[in-house]
């Protein structure tokens, strides 16, 4: 018996599909979740959605803040974005992390420091997303 | 005689011309609608996801952080207003314009406004209303940035203290037709009454870090959620009626056509008439004399 998996976002579902395993990025640290977990409510950090399919494929997603729900064999993570890790471009996260990095390390002053470091934080997240799938 | 045919067909080729153009508005408009609603049904799945998420939070009580309560020293209330850049929609901008003077009219309150959407904004500055900002409506691609610094804008209006409450202002569709704008509370945030003899078995959930922190970050995305769902309802709407109006602006000017060509062909048949009346009549006094 599977879990069904389920990730939204504000304009459109994203995903939809049955897994075995999912691993989601909550504000408590990664999370994994098997069939039959108890239920569950958690705020999510950027980061990344690991699921093994029944057929042993991989399904890597990026998501950046959120919550999640488990409950009754369902995960419903509802994202404020999510890419699939397949689907980024390797060069652009790179150019974000740059872009992030270079906005925190010049002067303070003119920049909201808050902004700047989840911006950080995000694009590091979309490269590991990229980084998990290429190794496993 | 023949001036009045020449204006005549003058008027006619306008009127022509204004029917092709308000016949492209009617298919650009009758396309945007579909694209609109098509969005809005897309951002349902969350939507829906997010509320039964919050339903899990009713059975138990939980109190509500209390910066999403009405602060004690507020004397203002802020309307945000949904409509659109551009007129030519019939009466979708005077809708909203008369909800909110008739708003302003009855509140014992200041009110100040937001506009999203140009012309609603322009037309109330201009008739003296306190505008706070006016902003273009968001093209689809900017859109997720533009509610980010959107909800950003308002909240730190809230945090200010200086509102009583905050109220969106919009026209929804029913079906296919554009219902009269209302305005909803949107701070303070309004929790559903506890559900005491649900039948419902309250699920124990683990919340990781606490229920609390869990519950405010719902509650945050809920509310941030109810404007993406304000401006596409409002956009949808404003297609609507543009298609309507333009419809309407189409059969009217195709009438106006009919009814100068009807005129013009008697005129025209008149000045023959009067010609033939002129040779004959020239022909039999050359005949008599």
């Amino acid at each position: 018996m599977a879990i069904q998996v389920t990730l939204n976002i504000p304009t459109h579902n994203v995903a939809d599909f049955s897994a075995i395993y999912v691993q989601i990025p909550s504000a408590e640290g990664s999370m994994g979740i098997l069939k039959n977990h108890a239920p569950l409510r958690c705020e999510l950090i950027p980061g990344t959605v690991i699921c093994r399919l029944p057929d042993q494929s991989l399904k890597v997603f990026f998501v950046s803040s959120g919550l999640a729900m488990v409950q009754s064999n369902t995960v419903t993570i509802l994202a404020d974005t999510a890419e699939l890790a397949d689907e980024i471009d390797l060069t652009r996260a790179e150019a974000a992390r740059n872009r992030a990095l270079g906005r925190l390390c010049e002067g303070t002053m003119h920049i909201d420091r808050a902004r700047a470091e989840a911006a950080l934080h995000r694009s590091l997240a979309r490269l590991e997303a990229v980084r998990y799938l290429k190794t496993h | 005689m023949a001036v009045d045919l020449q204006k005549l067909k003058r008027k006619m080729r306008g009127v022509t011309s204004t029917r092709q153009v308000t016949r492209a508005l009617q298919m650009v408009s009758a396309m945007k609608m579909r694209k609109a609603q098509e969005r809005s049904a897309r951002s349902r799945d969350y939507r829906k996801a997010l509320h039964d998420m919050m339903e899990t939070f009713r059975a138990a009580s939980l109190e509500l952080s209390p910066e999403l309560a009405a602060p004690h020293s507020a004397d203002s209330i802020l309307l945000v207003i949904y409509a659109s850049d551009r007129g030519l929609c019939g009466p979708f901008n005077n809708n909203v314009i008369n909800l909110v003077q008739q708003f302003v009219w009855e509140s014992e309150q200041k009110v100040d406004l937001i506009a999203v959407g140009w012309k609603v904004g322009a037309t109330l500055q201009r008739r003296g209303y306190r505008i706070l900002s006016n902003h273009r409506r968001p093209a689809v691609h900017d859109r997720l940035i533009f509610l980010k610094n959107h909800a950003q804008e308002l909240w730190d209006l809230w945090n200010s203290g200086r509102y009583s409450s905050i109220q969106l202002v919009y026209s929804s569709l029913r079906g296919m037709t554009v219902e009269r704008p209302a305005s909803t509370v949107w701070l303070p945030f309004q929790k559903e009454e506890e559900d005491h003899h649900s039948h419902r078995v309250s699920t124990d959930y683990i919340d990781e870090r606490n229920t609390a922190s869990v519950y405010a970050a719902t509650v945050r995305r809920y509310l941030d959620n109810s404007l993406l769902a304000a401006l596409l309802e409002s956009e949808a709407s404003e297609h609507v009626a543009r298609m309507v109006a333009m419809d309407n602006a189409t059969r009217n000017a195709e009438d106006l056509f009919d009814a100068l060509q009807l005129t013009f062909n008697k005129a025209r048949q008149a000045k023959i008439t009067q010609e033939i009346c002129e040779i004959v009549a020239g022909a039999n006094a050359i005949g008599k004399g």
